[in-house]
């Protein structure tokens, strides 16, 4: 339905999401890292992008800052593996300052994931 | 006929001896061959020789250095009567003869001669002025001394508690600080410790969490293609179960490791401010302008506090929302950091700190919304554009980090805007 672009770090992951995004009828292009995503992102400009927040080289929170500061407004939800959200001071409450629509927590249901798509590119 | 040795010299009675010994003459007695039959006292204390049994020509050896007998020394007239003494204080003393015949024996008569006793006078009275004078200076130097023994002794018992009590003090003061380093060295160790366990446990939650992600997404699509009464699908289900009791699992070890958020270390508001403002400038529109003055010195260590360096983030990026929110996304936002002494009207035990003011040219805030801006929930915004809890998350932060924060509000004409000021303590030990 959507074309979602995908950025993570982890590469079964990735293969899994992108077949349960498929599945659903979205076409997904997926990055390895953040540089790929913010190339991509500028290049084929997808409707939602799906990105973790900790990855080596490019830290998933300065790809997004990156993104906004490049005056994007596709809007973002944030996998977390469990690192940065889950101390206190990174809550839903900052992530939402930042331009993130929705953190989903690893491992999540499908079931989250379809609401998070649906609530993300119904918002804008 | 001779005399015994053994009896009394003198034959005259006790009194006469008495009166002999007393004498400073030399009383000899001698016998016509020249023996000595007895001598007084002072003669031998003078000579300083046992004289009785001798024979007086030894004595005139000494005298005209030839031997002589007495008769004749007796017939010359020419030969020298003196002896020549040495006394015990090294002085010469020379003693005159005069021979007297005592019935069959001669006394000797041994004197000192006016003129000598004069001369000799002279020079003991002269030695006296000089042990006398000698004495007194000695008495005074006494004095002296014992004046300066008795008050270096008063010195050195003074000074000797002194540095006692110094060293006490210091003994103290050094356990106390040996034992604040080493609390400190091993609060640092530990924090060290669970900092490091803390990252490596994240890191393989997250790697875990991802592993976990994949088997969660694929059991869920494998039941896709099952039905709902096979025994696949319910054994695909228990597969689902397990990776989350496996997620809650590590959840929980998580939070047990978990990083404190309130890990305090020495950071500069400066700088965490500049990063908020990165953050901030990304996302506010061009149309609301950022202005950023730090009149603190990072050297002395104005801005120092204690804190995680995402709170002060948090409290910049919260405060600046706020003010874009209230000038509607127009107008300008002015961040000042200074010393907490330079502003007017700083919490008297927070004037040493350090002062974080937002500035904004929005609509301003009337009285009511003063008092409750940092209640929780509290909002003027729209129910859709925001919850409240931005400033009282700010406010809960800045009692915590034991500091406090003032809002007044401009509505004078045309000059309105709120200015919120954060007051926050430094750290402690400036470098």
């Amino acid at each position: 339905m959507a074309h979602i672009l995908l950025i993570d770090d982890d590469e079964q992951f990735r293969f899994m999401l992108a077949q349960m995004l498929t599945q659903d009828a979205h076409r997904v292009t997926v990055a390895g890292d953040g540089e790929e995503g913010l190339l991509l992102s500028r290049q084929f400009k997808p409707e939602l992008i799906l990105i973790d927040i900790l990855m080596p080289h490019k830290d998933g929170i300065e790809t997004i800052m990156e993104l906004i500061r490049d005056g994007s407004k596709i809007p973002i939800i944030a996998m977390s593996g469990g690192r940065r959200f889950i101390s206190a001071e990174f809550n839903l409450e900052s992530a939402s300052m930042i331009g993130v629509k929705t953190i989903l927590t690893k491992p999540f249901t499908r079931a989250d994931l379809r609401q998070a798509i649906a609530e993300a590119l119904a918002g804008e | 006929m001779p005399m015994s040795t053994d009896t009394h010299p003198f034959p005259l009675g006790p009194g006469w001896c008495f009166l002999e010994d007393s004498t400073s003459v030399v009383v000899l007695r001698v016998n016509q061959a020249g023996a000595i039959l007895a001598a007084n006292r002072h003669a031998t204390g003078l000579i300083g020789e046992p004289l009785v049994g001798r024979q007086w020509h030894t004595m005139l050896e000494n005298i005209n250095g030839k031997k002589m007998t007495l008769q004749d020394w007796l017939a010359d007239t020419t030969a020298p009567r003196f002896l020549n003494n040495r006394t015990t204080l090294g002085l010469t003393q020379t003693l005159e003869f005069t021979v007297e015949p005592a019935g069959e024996d001669y006394l000797l008569f041994g004197e000192v001669s006016a003129a000598e006793q004069a001369r000799v006078g002279l020079e003991v009275l002269e030695l006296n002025q000089e042990l006398s004078s000698l004495t007194r200076e000695l008495a005074f130097s006494n004095a002296e001394l014992e004046q300066h023994r008795d008050h270096l002794e008063e010195l050195v018992c003074a000074r000797t508690t002194a540095l006692a009590k110094a060293n006490e003090a210091a003994e103290l003061v050094h356990r106390a600080s040996e034992e604040r380093i080493r609390m400190e060295a091993e609060a640092r160790m530990r924090s060290r410790k669970l900092e490091a366990i803390g990252t490596l446990v994240a890191g393989i939650v997250h790697d875990f969490n991802n592993i976990l992600g994949c088997i969660v997404g694929f059991a869920e699509m494998a039941n896709d293609d099952l039905s709902d009464d096979s025994i696949t699908k319910r054994n695909v289900d228990q597969i689902l179960n397990a990776s989350f009791r496996a997620r809650d699992l590590i959840k929980g070890m998580l939070a047990f490791t978990r990083q404190n958020p309130e890990h305090p270390v020495r950071v500069d508001v400066a700088d965490q401010v500049r990063e908020a403002l990165n953050m901030l400038r990304a996302f506010l529109p061009p149309s609301v302008l950022l202005s950023f003055q730090n009149n603190t010195d990072r050297e002395r260590g104005d801005a120092s506090v204690l804190a995680d360096p995402m709170q002060i983030q948090q409290i910049v990026m919260n405060l600046c929302i706020n003010a874009a929110d209230a000038m509607n996304d127009h107008g300008i936002i002015s961040i000042c950091i200074d010393p907490a002494g330079n502003i007017k009207g700083a919490p008297p035990h927070l004037v040493d700190g350090v002062c974080l003011t937002v500035t904004d040219s929005g609509k301003g805030m009337t009285p009511e919304v003063l008092e409750r801006m940092f209640d929780p929930f509290f909002s003027t915004k729209a129910p859709d554009k925001g919850n409240g809890v931005g400033l009282s998350v700010v406010h809960g932060i800045v009692t915590g980090l034991g500091g406090a924060i003032e809002a007044r509000s401009r509505a004078d004409g045309n000059d309105t805007g709120a200015e919120l000021r954060v007051f926050l303590p430094l750290a402690k030990n400036k470098l």
